[in-house]
């Protein structure tokens, strides 16, 4: 039933694919964005195996190199980010920590991601060991991390610049505490989700005068025994027009519409886990 | 009506001023399937699959079918459960912990199971995606009185994986049986878990300050490696109502 669901997710996910007429682009004001998207990849390197009772075939960061690229080869202005949890899953994070995981993601060009729950496993030196593999920032807007050997190894946000259009991303992590063990994330504070995101888009936006505002959240869609989570995240911020979520493991066959504190769009995008769908959202300006 | 719109619109320009206007998005999320070939930065893998291949090929066991693994019971969850109460059981009664299987349970938690386990042969890299985690057996000893905590936690997270014990769950009350007998007669009871779930985690802050607690040392991934090892082939698992929640 589980798998039935999955699919027919999937081959949603795959019909809703919108393809645009090209006389939409041909208008000289008209610019796009493409926003490429994974969350909780944990260490699925390799595609799933041919005996695999849900996921048979399905998956592997070497396939999702090919298809990142063709859509690079289509598309000007790409941005390709991670919602966390790289780590953990496949015995390629127990020999290597993590090393192959941030060596592939720099080979794919990864633009940026944030860091889940389980990038903690192998506690803060882990991560650090692991980081210099890394060719791409890390933005952690809620975990203070200034006590710490990750001090000054994470930012808060970054902005892109694609065409004349910025582009501000952050990160916002899941609380730790209840959920990973305290000696792996040692004197890590965590700041309040809600407050540290309004900061960060009210900069993106109103300093900086970002045109998109994305926040890469790790929050999860609606986790158990949790009252903060993505919609709530939209709901109580203003500022942010898409918000890549992780840690539920929630398969959307196409983001969800929310609306924000002011009552505009904001849309919350989600791809499972473990690199089986590769999420995309366009934006036209 | 009309002023009002009017107004909103020039409030919206006003502060988008400097921002291009964002004005239509389309979505495609694609799963990668087959029809996708491999790329060329594969080449960056192959010396660390082939090292690991080395490692976790090995075949160290068999199933007839496959066992999935979801709440609020499964035949994985079940399984994982019971080999980890026989591991600790073992371990309680030659360290003179706990003698009585009316005293002692195990309870796990779904988010430490990560995979379901395939039909036919069973390799060593199956048990680490299986339990990807560094975690150990740990005992805690805890008052016979917080086992309804601990009901309450299991109706709000709709079950975790349990051997020993089973439960019936509903808004308005929860029942229980432990061991053979159906229920303990000693002021304290055993928690066969992981020093992860001990530690407080997944929210199971009634482990976190037992009475006493044991840290076995024993990896519930080498656990459960060590059964299959010795038993070659994993039996048929039905579900069993060890948890219904009405």
């Amino acid at each position: 039933m589980k798998r039935r669901r999955f699919l027919q997710q999937l081959g949603l996910g795959t019909a809703g694919l919108i393809v645009l007429p090209s006389t939409t682009f041909s208008k000289s004001s008209q610019q796009k964005i493409t926003i490429l998207h994974t969350n909780d990849t944990h260490s699925r390197i390799d595609p799933f195996p041919d005996n695999d009772a849900k996921y048979a075939g399905l998956g592997g960061i070497s396939k999702r190199a090919t298809l990142i690229e063709k859509i690079r080869s289509e598309e000007k202005n790409v941005l390709l980010l991670d919602a966390g949890d790289i780590f953990q899953g496949t015995p390629y994070f127990n020999l290597y920590g993590g090393e192959i995981e941030f060596k592939m993601m720099s080979a794919l060009k990864y633009d940026a991601a944030t860091m889940g729950n389980h990038d903690f496993d192998g506690g803060l030196d882990g991560f650090l060991k692991a980081l210099p593999h890394a060719a791409f920032p890390f933005l952690c807007a809620n975990y203070d991390f200034s006590d710490t050997i990750l001090k000054d190894k994470t930012i808060e946000r970054q902005i892109f610049y694609k065409d004349n259009l910025k582009i501000g991303v952050f990160g916002i992590g899941v609380e730790l505490n209840g959920l990973v063990p305290a000696k792996l994330y040692g004197e890590t504070k965590y700041l309040d989700p809600i407050s540290a995101a309004q900061k960060q888009a009210d900069i993106l936006k109103n300093d900086e005068h970002c045109d998109l505002v994305i926040c890469l959240s790790h929050l999860g869609h609606k986790p158990k025994l949790n009252s903060m989570y993505d919609p709530v995240l939209a709901a109580n911020t203003d500022n942010i027009n898409l918000i890549i979520g992780g840690h539920s493991h929630t398969f959307m066959d196409k983001p969800e519409e929310h609306k924000n504190k002011s009552g505009k769009k904001v849309l919350i995008n989600q791809v499972g886990w473990a690199g089986l769908v590769l999420g995309r959202v366009d934006f036209l300006f | 009506m009309f002023r009002f719109l009017i107004f909103g619109s020039i409030v919206f320009l006003t502060f988008t001023s400097c921002e291009t206007q964002l004005s239509s998005y389309s979505s495609g999320n694609t799963k990668l399937d087959n029809s996708v070939s491999v790329h060329a930065v594969d080449s960056i893998v192959l010396p660390y699959r082939k090292a690991m291949t080395a490692q976790m090929a090995e075949v160290i066991g068999y199933t007839d079918s496959a066992l999935f693994s979801y709440a609020p019971e499964s035949p994985l969850s079940n399984f994982v459960a019971d080999v980890i109460f026989e591991t600790g059981f073992e371990y309680a009664k030659s360290n003179s912990i706990c003698t009585d299987s009316n005293d002692i349970f195990c309870l796990l938690n779904f988010g430490g199971i990560r995979t379901s386990l395939n039909q036919g042969e069973i390799t060593r890299g199956e048990i680490y995606e299986l339990m990807p985690f560094d975690n150990s057996i740990v005992i805690v000893e805890i008052t016979s009185d917080s086992l309804d905590g601990i009901l309450d936690y299991l109706y709000r997270m709709n079950g975790q994986p349990l051997s020993n014990f089973s439960a019936r769950l509903s808004a308005s009350s929860n029942g229980f049986s432990l061991g053979p007998n159906g229920k303990s007669n000693s002021e304290f009871v055993y928690v066969i878990t992981s020093d992860y779930l001990a530690g407080g985690g997944d929210k199971m802050t009634f482990l976190q300050n037992p009475s006493q607690r044991w840290d076995t040392g024993i990896l519930i991934r080498e656990c459960l490696i060590s059964y299959i090892q010795e038993k070659k082939k994993i039996p048929y698992y039905p579900i069993e109502n060890r948890i219904v929640i009405n």
